[in-house]
C-alpha cells in the first residue's frame, strides 16, 4: 500500500464563479475610478436676491435712516381758496446713488428710485406702493392725505416710470419693477389747498414699500 | 455540484497565471488610450469627407490625471459685479484658488502642451480668469473651450501650480447651483 500523502484541494464551481465575479469587479473598479478622476469640481451658486429702494436722501447698498419732509405754508389769503400750493423739501438728492448721474432738483423734487435683483430671467416683479394714515394730524384738527398729490420726472428720462398721483389715506399701488431692472423718478408735490383749516402744523408720514415674492 | 480535485501546486500556478493576465490587461488598457483617441480622430475626419480637405491633423489628446488637486474653496461665494442694475451688468462674480496637480509622470522627458478644458454644457456663460505662480499659464477659460496652461518638457512627473481664479457668469442664468468640471488634456507633441 502506497503510504505517500498526496494533499489535494477541492474547488468547487461556486468558488471559481466567485473569483471571476471578483475579477470582473476589479477591473471594473478600476476603470470606474480611473475615469472619475480627471476633473476638479467647483460649485457656483446664484447671486442673491436683492432689493433696494431709495426715498429723498439714499445711500448705495446701505440703509440710510433719514426720514425727509416736504411741507408748505400757506398763506392766509389763499387758504382754502384752491390755489395749488408747491411743497418744497428737505431732501438734498440730486444724484442718482449708484452711478452718480444728476436726476432731481432738490429741495422742489425728491428722489425715488431702487430695483429688484433676482438671477433669473423670469418675469418676477417687486411691487412699490405707499400707504399714508387718511390725514395729516395737528391736534384733533385734521387735513386728508388726499389734499397732496405729485408729479413725476427725471432729467434726462421725461417719462414718468414712477406715475404721478394722489395719496388715498391708505396703501396706493404705485407700480411693479421688473427684476434686474432698475426704476428712478423725481416726484414734486403739491397741496390741494381745497379745505378751510385752522391754523397750526399738520403731520403725516408716507411710508413707501418695495416688495418682491 | 462538481469538485475539481486540484492540488496547490496547480493552484499556485493558476494563481500567477491570473496574476499574468490582469498585468497584461492594465499594460494593454493604458497604452491603448492614445490608440482609442487616434482612431476617434480618423473617425472624425472621414465622416466629413469635404471639412476634412480643410482640417489641420492635431495630435491625439490624453486625459491628465488630476486626481491630487485641490480645490481651497470649492463652493466659492457668488455677488453680482455691480449691486445695481442700472447699467444693465448682470455678471456674477466669484473667487476661489486651486491647487493643480497633474500627473505628468507618464509623460517625463517629452515636449508636450497641456490644456484646461471646461464642458460646454455649462449654463451661464461662465467664464474663468486665473493667475498662476508660474509653473502653468495665466488664462482665460470659457465654457465649451480650452486654453493652453503648459507647453514645453515635461520635467516632473507632477506637474503643479496655485491658481487664483476668478468666475465670471451671467447671474441671470445660473439660478440654481451649479458644478463646473474642470479637466485637462494633453497632447505630446
Amino acid at each position: 500500500m502506497n503510504a505517500k500523502v498526496r494533499p489535494t484541494l477541492t474547488i468547487s464551481e461556486k468558488t471559481v464563479a466567485f473569483a471571476a465575479c471578483s475579477f470582473v469587479a476589479f477591473w471594473g473598479l478600476v476603470i470606474l475610478f480611473a475615469s472619475s478622476a480627471n476633473a476638479w469640481v467647483l460649485t457656483i451658486t446664484p447671486g442673491p436676491q436683492t432689493l433696494y429702494l431709495g426715498i429723498g436722501n439714499s445711500t448705495t447698498n446701505a440703509i440710510n435712516t433719514t426720514i425727509n419732509s416736504v411741507s408748505v405754508t400757506v398763506p392766509a389769503n389763499v387758504l382754502g381758496l384752491g390755489v395749488v400750493q408747491p411743497m418744497t423739501s428737505n431732501s438734498t438728492q440730486s444724484a442718482s446713488p449708484f452711478d452718480g448721474f444728476t436726476v432731481c432738483v432738490p429741495p422742489q423734487q425728491v428722489y425715488i428710485g431702487g430695483f429688484f435683483r433676482q438671477p433669473s430671467t423670469t418675469a418676477n416683479v417687486a411691487a412699490l406702493q405707499v400707504t399714508t394714515p387718511v390725514a395729516l394730524t395737528n391736534g384733533a384738527a385734521t387735513i386728508p392725505f388726499s389734499q397732496i398729490s405729485w408729479t413725476s420726472t427725471a432729467l434726462g428720462n421725461p417719462t414718468a416710470d414712477i406715475p404721478a398721483g394722489t395719496f388715498n389715506g391708505g396703501t396706493l399701488f404705485l407700480r411693479n419693477f421688473a427684476s434686474n431692472t432698475f426704476v428712478e423718478n423725481c416726484h414734486t408735490f403739491n397741496y390741494a389747498n381745497t379745505n378751510l383749516v385752522a391754523d397750526g402744523v399738520y403731520n403725516g408720514r408716507a411710508t413707501y414699500t418695495l416688495s418682491s415674492p | 455540484m462538481k469538485f475539481l480535485p486540484v492540488n496547490r501546486k496547480q493552484l499556485t500556478v493558476a494563481a500567477m497565471m491570473a496574476i499574468a493576465v490582469a498585468v497584461a490587461i492594465t499594460t494593454l488598457l493604458l497604452s491603448t488610450v492614445p490608440l482609442i483617441a487616434v482612431a476617434a480622430t480618423i473617425v472624425q475626419s472621414t465622416s466629413s469627407p469635404s471639412s476634412a480637405l480643410m482640417s489641420i491633423s492635431r495630435p491625439a489628446a490624453a486625459i491628465v490625471d488630476d486626481s491630487a488637486t485641490v480645490v481651497l474653496d470649492p463652493v466659492p461665494r457668488m455677488n453680482w459685479r455691480n449691486l445695481s442694475p442700472k447699467n444693465r451688468d448682470n455678471t456674477i462674480v466669484g473667487k476661489t484658488r486651486v491647487n493643480v496637480k497633474l500627473a505628468t509622470a507618464a509623460w517625463l522627458g517629452k515636449r508636450a502642451k497641456i490644456y484646461m478644458l471646461m464642458p460646454a454644457e455649462t449654463a451661464g456663460a461662465v467664464q474663468l480668469t486665473w493667475r498662476g505662480t508660474g509653473q502653468l499659464l495665466d488664462g482665460q477659460l470659457k465654457s465649451g473651450a480650452r486654453t493652453l496652461v503648459f507647453s514645453g518638457v515635461i520635467r516632473n512627473s507632477r506637474t503643479e501650480d496655485v491658481l487664483s481664479i476668478e468666475i465670471e457668469a451671467d447671474g441671470t442664468r445660473i439660478s440654481q447651483t451649479q458644478q463646473l468640471q474642470i479637466y485637462y488634456e494633453i497632447e505630446v507633441e
